[in-house]
């Protein structure tokens, strides 16, 4: 594994109220690593992405990306969110703007880049996701895959350092899948570290430099995936790949 | 006594002064209550300590007084603890703040709407709270409450028509004040009616036009 990780997560701890929803959590992502972190529902998968761009708060621990450490200071949330780019289920495209303006938003008014030079980005990222024929529509134009491919674009806009997708394509009809996946894929190939939480075990093997199984908050096993398929050593990691692949 | 249009257009320039001050107090008002309904709004959903509690009351003494009442106590009233405004502005004053609670309000339906879920892609995007208040959050309510804004900028309009009780010579002022001279009630009040209709329907016009705008982005 190559020198300093690009995401250090040391000793994590998070409750909602009474529920522990991470245990204890410590993962280290190389610069260029790709990981798929799986498991069942409510077994914190999606917390602990979320608390790596500070969308969630953490209570104790120490959580470190790009080399800056992430604490409740507004400045040090901002610094961090400006290497991490994020993926949601459900899109969360700006509906009043155009797929340029969505894309081209956070350069002017973050980056401080002048118009024109942030449209150009834009552009440019919407041509690598092979969207940019739709530039000047809007998102209720345009179908669930062409929309999370424009948020793909939008977040690679800022050039961050990591990528978390949460469950990206989970509110997809089913033929659109691919065409997600297919984007993540060549994204992949860039070098772009990525943080994955999806069930999409296909794209884990294909992709996954790791896959992270998770349950109950923690971290149960973590492996390369041709082993985490053939032999997972607990027995929840296998009752969960009994259920999910078929 | 029949009703006599020839009347009416020897007083029409009177009644044109008259018309001019209502549009000017009323178009300066609307966009100041805009604006208290967007800063109320922003301190009602960030709940910023000590101004939310701030807003509810001015909320609650504006919705549940009488705005004549309100008028004359910024004319008559705050005078007397030192704050003299003119005709002009105690009237201006008077409209922005009535309508500023309602706009507060109005926006604050159309905040609720936008999804928690922009705030993350906000977030996650860097944005401040601010920003994105400003640039996501205000335009989406904004196109929501649109119907609602309206209404009260209509009501404002016509509510304009109470500043003549302190002199401010807008358009009821000047038929008023014709009245009591020529006894043409009739022709003045017809007039004066149909000049607020039409200022309502140019109002909801220029709101359709707006509303068509804004609706763009969300038509399939």
């Amino acid at each position: 594994m190559p020198d300093t990780p690009i995401v250090r997560i040391d000793g994590l701890n998070k409750w909602y109220g009474p529920f522990h929803a991470l245990k204890d959590v410590s993962l280290q992502v190389a610069a260029g690593e790709r990981l798929v972190i799986c498991g069942p529902s409510g077994s914190g998968k999606s917390t602990l992405i979320r608390c790596i761009n500070a969308l969630e708060p953490f209570l104790n621990g120490r959580l470190e990306v790009a080399g800056i450490r992430l604490d409740e200071r507004p400045a040090s949330i901002s610094r961090v969110r400006e290497h991490v780019g994020m993926v949601f289920q459900h899109f969360h495209l700006f509906p009043h703007m155009s797929v340029a303006d969505n894309c081209a938003l956070a350069p002017v008014h973050v980056l401080g880049l002048d118009r024109r030079t942030a449209r150009e980005r834009a552009m440019r990222q919407l041509a690598k996701l092979r969207i940019a024929d739709k530039a000047d529509r809007y998102p209720a134009q345009l179908s669930g895959g062409q929309q999370q491919r424009v948020a793909i674009a939008r977040a690679l806009c800022l050039e961050p350092k990591v990528m978390l997708f949460d469950e990206p394509t989970s509110a997809l009809d089913p033929e659109m899948v691919g065409e997600v996946l297919d984007s993540m894929v060549t994204l992949a190939e860039s070098g772009m570290t990525m943080l994955v939480v999806t069930h999409e075990m296909g794209f884990a093997r294909q992709v996954a430099d790791r896959v992270v199984f998770m349950d109950g908050g923690a971290i149960v096993e973590s492996a390369v995936p041709e082993h985490f398929f053939a032999h997972a050593r607990s027995e929840r990691a296998q009752q969960f790949l009994s259920k999910i692949i078929h | 006594m029949s009703f006599d249009f020839d009347y009416l257009l020897t007083q029409w320039p009177a009644l044109l002064d008259g018309l001019w001050m209502t549009l000017q107090v009323s178009a300066l008002s609307i966009l100041l209550s805009l604006l208290i309904g967007v800063l109320g709004a922003g301190i009602k959903l960030f709940r910023l300590p000590g101004l939310t509690q701030l807003v509810a009351l001015y909320v609650e003494l504006i919705r549940n007084t009488p705005i004549l009442v309100q008028l004359f106590f910024i004319f008559y009233g705050l005078p007397a603890v030192g704050l003299k405004l003119s005709l002009y502005w105690s009237g201006v004053l008077c409209l922005s703040l009535w309508a500023g609670a309602y706009q507060i309000e109005n926006l604050r339906g159309g905040l609720a709407t936008v999804d928690k879920g922009l705030r993350e892609a906000g977030a996650a995007l860097s944005l401040s709270s601010r920003q994105f208040f400003r640039l996501i959050a205000i335009p989406i309510a904004f196109r929501v409450s649109l119907p609602a804004m309206l209404n009260t900028a209509i009501s404002l309009l016509k509510n304009s028509a109470y500043l003549q009780t302190i002199g401010l010579a807008e358009l009821t002022f000047v038929a008023v004040d014709r009245i009591a001279t020529d006894f043409r009630a009739i022709e003045m009040f017809t007039a004066i009616c149909v000049i607020y209709l039409a200022l309502v329907a140019v109002l909801a016009l220029l709101a359709g036009r707006l509303e068509a705008h804004l609706q763009r982005p969300f038509q399939q």
